[in-house]
């Protein structure tokens, strides 16, 4: 179904190959699994297989690659839409209509299809990856994982035999990894041919009918995955640096609460870790620790000051949160401005020799990773981090991983917001689990069984 | 802004509410009688609370202070309290009638209500786009303040302003511009291809009550001006 014979790929501007001579066949039918540290060509090479590259990004392609019969250098990118679907990152950035079936049915109006036909196509498309339910729905209500399921139904609506899926796990909590693994490998079974990229190899090779490893832009043997890392070990305990104290929030005033009387607290030296699914606080928490959220009761005490009467510069010179998004915060010309010249942050990140670059030009897993490094160049006494791992591969993921358990060693006080069970149990003394709108204090044992829960996300 | 729940506004045909705007706004422009354009602000008013809209408290403070300015500015212009109360009152009306639009129409209904006009694929597909742009630029722009908030303390308004929002506001939009054009081709769109319709939005009785008490509404606020002084 996909075939690709010395397949090679330079971008313009740069001096080496992004893709040197693969070599793959993949038949028809099946879930695959395209893997491989970042910048290793996985991207490039879907790209090229939707024809992105080279009608969108211009480079210079050597090699043939043909998709169901059809080569993506000679057909343009909607015309290679018939054969290929492609899901992006994300999902925000896809979405063109408000509720879900105006969503699958866009797709099929570009397409010509026959208005009587779309009820059927859209009615299959959204029972295929388990979205019948969410027919009717604006969009804007529904969580993450719900959202990438209604435009994998788009893509899906149109029949196209090969679908790509670009990091389809990055946001998704345990059940939306479960369900949409689960909906994949089905749609395999049903003689799609899928091919996931994905830094996650640990929760998709069980599933995958093969996989392909990508190192430096050639086919590699694969390394097995990395199931866990090496964890905090406790040290002495300092000040409270942070103290939710019966905190109840909601997301505006006509909203019912988010999360009711949440007690805990984070000392220096000490890790917490906040679980829970999508849409169940993490984030809103995390927030009402540096004032960007009003509590609707209760009080949150931030290195000692009240964080819901002090301006939030005021706290950040004490406290740091790292959100999900780098882009909403990279504005400085050079990665080393951003780090404040300190260049070690960006070594022991594994981001040494990138100093004089912008910060847009780097790649997502890199533009995290400069986020956490400008963070930890203020020398926070707090540092709050949401879903640090996304975009992370593993050899990245140990770099931060490292980094952070330096952090708690050195006396700062952590708390991270994440979906990965890996990094949960590395850095995890204690546990916060989120869960219908409460908190439950819990111990690393209860971690394990909290990811264990829905069986597949390990 | 946007209403929770469907009224009977979101259920007329875009196009129906689309004249009703656009007649407003004529309206609005060619009135200078203050008692006209009182009736006027009036009905469009009435309109919106019969769409009813959540409206965040930001932003009637910002629509107040629109209208303040506007009256402020006249005044110290014209030196005429009248003159310039008329000039609020006017930019009211058109303040309000593409929010009402906006927040009672779905982006696909408008698009589809204007492909049956026959109009390109490729302008109403555009219009879409620009429409979701909205919305998405004002999260962005939300977001980008607290992520500068988070950077701590920062010297310089306009250095902080430029840095802190301008730059990854503009990086934000490329990457977004980038990312939906991509993604518009991956869902087969091409603007010289023959696009369908699904569910095109059809016109009930409704419409035809609704455009009614446009004209009406419009006259009575025209013969205030003119009807009256004959």
């Amino acid at each position: 179904m996909i075939t690709a014979h010395q397949l090679a790929c330079r971008y313009v501007g740069h001096d080496g190959d992004a893709l040197a001579g693969v070599t793959i066949e993949v038949p028809p039918g099946g879930l695959t699994l395209l893997a491989g540290p970042t910048g290793s060509g996985k991207s490039t090479l879907a790209n090229l297989l939707c024809g992105v590259i080279p009608h969108l990004v211009p480079a210079a392609v050597r090699g043939q690659a043909t998709v169901a019969g059809r080569d993506p250098c000679r057909s343009s990118v909607s015309e290679m839409s018939h054969t290929v679907g492609l899901l992006l990152q994300n999902v925000e950035c896809q979405v063109f209509c408000d509720d879900a079936e105006d969503e699958v049915a866009f797709g099929l109006e570009n397409r010509g299809v026959d208005p009587a036909d779309m009820p059927a196509l859209i009615d299959t498309a959204l029972r295929c990856v388990g979205a019948d339910r969410l027919r009717g729905r604006r969009l804007g209500t529904l969580s993450a994982g719900e959202r990438q399921r209604v435009v994998l139904a788009a893509l899906l609506a149109a029949g196209q035999p090969v679908l790509i899926l670009d990091e389809p796990l990055a946001y998704l909590d345990r059940s939306g990894t479960r369900s949409l693994l689960a909906t994949l490998a089905e749609l395999g079974r049903q003689g799609r041919t899928v091919l996931v990229l994905e830094h996650r190899r640990d929760l998709v090779r069980r599933l995958a009918a093969r996989e392909l490893f990508l190192d430096h832009g050639r086919l590699a043997d694969a390394p097995p995955a990395t199931e866990a890392f090496s964890g905090l070990i406790g040290g002495p305990l300092g000040q409270t640096r942070l103290a939710w104290q019966r905190l109840t929030l909601a997301w505006d005033r006509r909203q019912p609460a988010l999360l009711t009387e949440v007690s805990a607290s984070v000392r220096a030296g000490e890790s917490l870790v906040l679980v829970g699914d999508n849409g169940s606080g993490k984030t809103t928490l995390m927030r009402a620790a540096l004032g960007l959220v009003r509590p609707r009761a209760g009080s949150v005490m931030t290195c000692g000051h009240h964080a819901a009467t002090t301006p939030t510069r005021q706290l950040a010179a004490e406290a740091a949160l790292v959100l999900q998004s780098p882009d909403h915060q990279l504005q400085l010309p050079t990665v080393a401005e951003e780090v404040g010249g300190q260049l070690d942050e960006l070594s022991r990140l594994g981001l040494a020799g990138l100093a004089g670059r912008h910060p847009q030009s780097l790649s997502l897993g890199q533009k995290r990773r400069l986020t956490l490094a400008a963070a930890l160049a203020r020398r926070p006494k707090l540092l709050l981090l949401d879903e640090p791992t996304v975009g992370q591969d593993d050899g990245s993921l140990a770099l931060v991983l490292r980094r952070l358990i330096e952090f708690v060693a050195d006396g700062g006080a952590l708390v991270t917001a994440t979906h990965d069970r890996r990094a949960a149990l590395a850095l995890a003394q204690r546990a916060l689990i989120l869960e219908g709108g409460s908190a439950r204090h819990a111990s690393r044992r209860d971690l394990e069984l909290f990811f264990d829960d829905y069986g597949g996300d390990r | 802004m946007r209403s929770d729940r469907p009224t009977w506004v979101h259920r007329l045909h875009p196009l129906s509410k689309m004249v009703a705007a656009l007649v407003a706004t004529v309206l609005a422009l060619a009135l200078t009688d203050g008692a006209a354009l009182l009736v006027l602000l009036g009905c469009v008013t009435a309109l919106l609370l019969a769409a009813r809209p959540r409206v965040p408290t930001q932003l009637l403070a910002a629509a107040a202070l629109i209208l303040g300015l506007v009256m402020g500015v006249n005044y110290l212009a014209k030196g005429d309290l009248r003159d310039s109360a008329h000039y609020s009152l006017r930019v009211g009306v058109l303040l309000l009638c593409t929010p009402i639009l906006a927040a009672t129409t779905a982006p696909q209904d408008t698009i589809r209500a204007l492909a049956r006009c026959r109009l390109p694929a490729g302008v109403t597909v555009a219009l879409l786009l620009v429409w979701r742009f909205f919305p998405v630029l004002a999260r962005e722009a939300a977001e980008i303040r607290q992520a500068d908030r988070l950077r701590g303390p920062a010297r310089g308004l306009i250095r902080r302003w430029f840095r802190g929002f301008l730059v990854p506001l503009t990086g934000v939009t490329v990457g977004y511009a980038d990312q939906i054009a991509l993604a518009l081709e991956l869902r087969g769109f091409d603007p010289a291809a023959k696009r369908t319709v699904y569910r095109p939005p059809q016109a009930t009785w409704r419409d035809a009550v609704f455009l009614t008490l446009t004209l009406i509404a419009a006259t009575a606020a025209a013969w205030v001006q003119w009807g009256s002084r004959a």
